[in-house]
């Protein structure tokens, strides 16, 4: 995940408790990562064909993806990472070290992929790479908080993606700021939050040349143009993750729409610094954007 | 500031139902990152499994001059019934010890052969084996 995780405690917890939640981060991303080469989800990409029996971190992970994959019509799909890799977002942001799948198609979709919960085994039907990038921070950050529960007041932050559960040191909700995509100082908006996740996308982390950069549209290869972020608060992470980047795909009329049908709550901000929330979103917001 | 509450779509259940399968699973992260790997370099030799593990899946991180190896060991009826290598940040590929998890399975012990050229990797990967069945055992 490439990710400074922080994780703060308001109130007593014991160490090891902290130190197991974030043990999940380390966990996820040794089975997740698409930028390790022989990490799970790499060797996956090279059995065509055949079920393999994975472990539950990873078969949970994209029997989530491929859900939010069918929910979206490809909108959103984790069988992105062949394409992600022809688009040169093969460079692992750790280690610099890039890694290349040359057989794995460009073209493949999460159709090709089958799952056996019965069995929790992954059959993929051509040479592909899944990208779960959109899934798993929020996965691990939902682990994390499981670990924490017993805790109540607490906030772990995953490079952005927040989960906040209880309140506070000052006995009051968490206050979690929603950067501006074009003035970095700025915040766009400022929310109040108790147990639940904040996840925002947009192109204005890793862009590339173009107008492009590491957001692509599964159907059709180019980098959505009509947003520059979105931001969802879920109950959970992982769903937060996926419906931001899934909306930034599918635009502001029918990201926000994903997103309310979910019973989530996000605000889409598109080039021309219009605002689109679903009904409920200004109530989580401490103070309107200005 | 009281909410009504509203209707939770199909994938909110699903991912509270992930955490909740990956829990029932049984990862056991009493020693991560970190301190895993510190404790379980210099604890390398082979060693037969005790009959008294624990069903689950143990999370194992084992370390050489040469890298980590992160490895995941299911244990099912007291056994050892799966081994997944989950990563590899040796400097060797992980190729030269892709046989050392069925060597294990079979053999239900760490005492694997050390694949020649490859001592770092497969030195890393019984340790992290170790690691992990030391948490079934405890």
């Amino acid at each position: 995940m490439d990710t400074l995780v922080s994780i703060d405690v308001a109130g007593t917890s014991s160490e090891a408790m902290v130190e197991r939640a974030f043990g999940w981060f380390a966990l996820v991303e040794s089975v997740s990562s698409r930028f390790e080469r022989e990490s799970e989800v790499m060797r996956l990409s090279t059995v065509v064909g055949v079920p393999v029996r994975v472990s539950a971190v990873l078969f949970e992970a994209v029997r989530f993806a491929m859900a939010v994959a069918r929910e979206t019509g490809g909108a959103f799909d984790p069988a992105i990472g062949g394409l992600m890799e022809a688009r040169g977002f093969n460079r692992s942001y750790r280690t610099g070290r890039r890694v290349t799948s040359p057989a794995a198609s460009a073209r493949a979709t999460f159709r090709d992929i089958e799952l056996d919960a019965a069995n929790e085994t992954i059959t993929v039907h051509r040479p592909l790479v899944l990208d779960l990038g959109a899934v798993v921070k929020g996965l691990a950050i939902d682990l994390a908080a499981r670990e924490l529960a017993s805790v109540r007041n607490y906030a772990i932050d995953a490079g952005g993606d927040v989960y906040a559960s209880g309140c506070n040191p000052d006995g009051q909700p968490w206050r979690v700021g929603v950067r501006h995509p074009r003035r970095p100082a700025e915040v766009c908006c400022v929310l109040q939050l108790s147990d639940v996740a904040v996840c925002s996308s947009g192109g204005y982390a890793r862009p590339a040349a173009g107008g492009q950069h590491h957001i692509i549209d599964p159907r059709t290869g180019s980098s959505p143009s009509e947003l520059i972020s979105t931001t969802v608060v879920a109950p959970s992470a992982m769903l937060a993750d996926a419906l931001s980047t899934a909306a930034f795909v599918m635009g502001a009329a029918a990201g926000i729409d994903l997103i309310e049908r979910q019973g989530a709550d996000g605000y889409a901000l598109s080039h021309n610094l219009h605002v689109a929330t679903t009904h409920g979103f200004w109530r989580r917001a401490a103070a309107p954007a200005a | 500031m009281a909410r009504k509450p509203r209707a939770s779509g199909e994938l909110l259940l699903l991912s509270a139902s992930a955490v909740l399968a990956v829990y029932a699973a049984g990862y056991v992260l009493t020693e991560p990152g970190a301190a895993a790997i510190g404790q379980a370099a210099g604890q390398v030799a082979p060693a037969s499994v005790g009959a008294h593990l624990r069903d689950g899946t143990y999370l194992g991180a084992g370390q050489s001059q040469f890298g980590s190896v992160f490895v995941t060991v299911a244990v099912e009826q007291g056994r050892i019934s799966q081994v997944w290598i989950n990563a590899v940040t040796t400097t060797f590929p992980q190729n030269v010890i892709a046989s050392l998890p069925a060597e294990v399975v079979e053999r239900q012990t760490t005492a694997v052969d050390l694949v020649s050229g490859a001592t770092g990797s497969s030195t890393a990967f019984v340790a992290a084996i170790r690691a992990a069945l030391q948490q079934a055992q405890g």
